[in-house]
C-alpha cells in the first residue's frame, strides 16, 4: 500500500511539474509576452549608442519581430508602412535622440484567436532625457497589434495606434 | 530578544501585522491608485512630478460629474491621463476662442487661469462619453491631449 501511495504522489507531482513547465515555457501567451519584451528592449536606445553600426544592427534585429508583410497603421494623418523591409528601412534611417530612450510595454493584454494567431493590446511607454535640459521626458500611447506564429516564433503582422481620448 | 522582536504578546503583534498588511493591500490595491503626475497639462491645479491618488470607489455610487478631475486609463491602470471633465453624456460641446460652450451656453471654468484661443469643432457626446481637458489652456491645442473618453476608461476621481 505504501508503494502504491508513493507512486500516486509521484504521478501527481510529475503532472504538476509538467503543467507549470508548460505554463512557463510553452504557453503561447507567455511566449508572446517574452517576444514583446525582447522587442521593447530592441527598440530602446542606450544614451551612448549613436553610431551607424548600432543603428543598422538594431534595424537588422527588428526583422525577427515582424512578418514580411506587416502592416503598420501610423494614424489618420500619416501613411502606413506595408512591409517589413519598409519598416526596417525607416528605423535604420531614423536618428535616435542624443540621450537615447527607453521603451517598455505595460498592461499587455493578449487574446488568442487560434493556435497560431493572437492579438495584443498594450500601452507603450517611452522615457528619454530632454536633449537641452537633461530632464526626463515621458510619453505613452496605446497600441493594438496582431501576431502570428511563423516558423516557431511569434511575429507582428499588424500594428495600429489606439486613441485614448478621441478628438472631435 | 524574543519579546523585543514580537512584543510581550506575540499573538497580538501577529494580528496587528496581519491587519496592517491586509488594510494596506486593500487600500492601495483596490481603493486607491497611486498616480505620479507627469507633464504640465493640469497646471496650475497639479504640478509635474507630484504624487496623487485616484479613488476607484468615487464613482461606485454616482456617475462622474462636470468639474471632477479623473484618472483615465490607457490599456490598463499603469498609465493614466489626469483630466477635468467638462462635458457630460449627450451634451453638445464646442470650443470657440478658448471658451468651452455646452449646449450653447459658455462654461465658467474658475480653475483655468489663461485661455489660449483654441477652436474645436462641435461634437455631440455619446451616451457613455465624457469630454475631458486639462486645466492648462495656455499651451497650444496640438500639444495638449484632450477629447472624448468612454465611461469604462474612467478609473476614479483624484483624491487631492
Amino acid at each position: 500500500m505504501r508503494t502504491s501511495g508513493s507512486f500516486y504522489v509521484s504521478v501527481v507531482v510529475a503532472l504538476l511539474v509538467a503543467y507549470f513547465s508548460y505554463q512557463w515555457w510553452y504557453n503561447p501567451r507567455r511566449a508572446i509576452k517574452r517576444q514583446l519584451g525582447e522587442l521593447a528592449a530592441t527598440l530602446s536606445v542606450p544614451a551612448d549608442s549613436r553610431g551607424d553600426l548600432d543603428r543598422l544592427a538594431r534595424a537588422a534585429r527588428l526583422r525577427n519581430y515582424f512578418a514580411p508583410d506587416v502592416h503598420v497603421n501610423m494614424g489618420p494623418s500619416r501613411p502606413g508602412l506595408t512591409s517589413r523591409d519598409v519598416l526596417v528601412g525607416a528605423v535604420a534611417a531614423w536618428n535616435p535622440p542624443a540621450g537615447g530612450w527607453n521603451v517598455t510595454f505595460v498592461d499587455v493584454q493578449i487574446s488568442l484567436d487560434s493556435d497560431t494567431t493572437a492579438r495584443a493590446y498594450m500601452t507603450v511607454e517611452i522615457n528619454s532625457p530632454d536633449p537641452r535640459t537633461g530632464q526626463p521626458e515621458y510619453d505613452a500611447r496605446e497600441v493594438r497589434v496582431g501576431m502570428a506564429e511563423q516558423q516557431g516564433a511569434w511575429v507582428i503582422t499588424t500594428a495600429e495606434p489606439v486613441e485614448t481620448l478621441k478628438r472631435p | 530578544m524574543k519579546s523585543l522582536l514580537f512584543g510581550p504578546n506575540p499573538r497580538h503583534t501577529a494580528i496587528r501585522v496581519a491587519v496592517l498588511v491586509t488594510s494596506t493591500v486593500v487600500v492601495f490595491g483596490v481603493i486607491l491608485l497611486p498616480v505620479r503626475l507627469s507633464g504640465i497639462s493640469m497646471e496650475p491645479t497639479y504640478h509635474d512630478g507630484g504624487l496623487n491618488f485616484a479613488n476607484r470607489l468615487a464613482f461606485a455610487w454616482r456617475q462622474p460629474a462636470r468639474g471632477d478631475v479623473v484618472a483615465i486609463r490607457m490599456a490598463g491602470p499603469s498609465v493614466v491621463y489626469v483630466k477635468r471633465i467638462v462635458g457630460l453624456p449627450g451634451e453638445h460641446l464646442e470650443i470657440t476662442m478658448g471658451t468651452v460652450i455646452i449646449d450653447g451656453v459658455p462654461l465658467a471654468e474658475p480653475t483655468v487661469v489663461y485661455k489660449a484661443p483654441w477652436n474645436v469643432s462641435a461634437v455631440t457626446l455619446g451616451r457613455d462619453e465624457y469630454f475631458v481637458i486639462g486645466d492648462n489652456r495656455a499651451m497650444t491645442a496640438e500639444n495638449h491631449d484632450f477629447g472624448r473618453a468612454t465611461r469604462e476608461r474612467i478609473v476614479g476621481k483624484m483624491l487631492f
